[in-house]
């Protein structure tokens, strides 16, 4: 499996945790009734924080392993159109995430929702684009 | 309707006959990874022209030599 591949595994499993992460410590929270003192906010930017941090971390640490080996970081004629397709795939969540916060937005809904739809549109986006160049990789891009 | 087509290929036999060339030679001398060389032997990629043209002169043969299309 070369770099890039692991890569996306890597975005792929980050992406999950984080939104496993982030809905269990709102549901234990819902269900505690604390949501209302600790509020939603800490625990979707400790989790949005958490995430990035982690993708650096792997993106380096997989570089360096890389490197060492004397693999080839460079991405090629593949990786890039695998790319692309990762991009194409996941955009459409991140249109329908910032339509959905529009909308809740227009129609004076709660920050809650307006704040989570846009969230949920940026991680649904990424596990899709995960997915999507996973796949790519192992079969092969769909044309 | 477009009848489905696929490329076929003959790297991995013009590897052998080329010193057991491997596919990470290969890859270092058309500018790809060595999973994309794997990926293409297997038919799973379809290279760009430009790539198709560039693993044929490796194995100073011509383009149709490499690779078939049915």
């Amino acid at each position: 499996m070369g770099v890039r591949e692991k890569n996306a595994w890597a975005m792929l499993l980050i992406a999950i945790a984080g939104v496993t992460g982030y809905l269990t410590l709102l549901a234990v929270n819902l269900d505690r009734g604390s949501l209302s003192e600790v509020g939603y906010q800490p625990l979707m930017l400790w989790t949005i924080g958490l995430g990035i941090t982690a993708g650096i971390i792997v993106h380096i640490t997989l570089s360096i392993r890389a490197g060492l080996a004397g693999e080839s970081q460079d991405a090629d004629e593949r990786d890039l159109q695998i790319e692309r397709f990762g991009t194409n795939v996941g955009q459409a969540f991140l249109v329908i995430g910032g339509l959905a916060g529009l909308l809740m937005a227009l129609a004076e809904w709660d920050w809650f929702w307006i704040a989570n739809a846009l969230y949920f549109g940026f991680v649904l986006s990424a596990i899709l684009e995960g997915v999507a160049e996973v796949v790519a990789y192992r079969r092969g891009v769909p044309w | 309707m477009v009848k489905p087509t696929t490329i076929t290929n003959r790297i991995r036999a013009l590897r052998f006959e080329h010193g057991e060339m491997t596919q990470a030679e290969l890859g270092k001398q058309i500018g790809m990874t060595r999973q994309t060389v794997i990926a293409i032997e297997q038919s799973r990629y379809s290279p760009s022209l430009e790539t198709a043209f560039r693993i044929a002169q490796v194995f100073g043969v011509p383009l149709d030599h490499v690779f078939q299309y049915n």
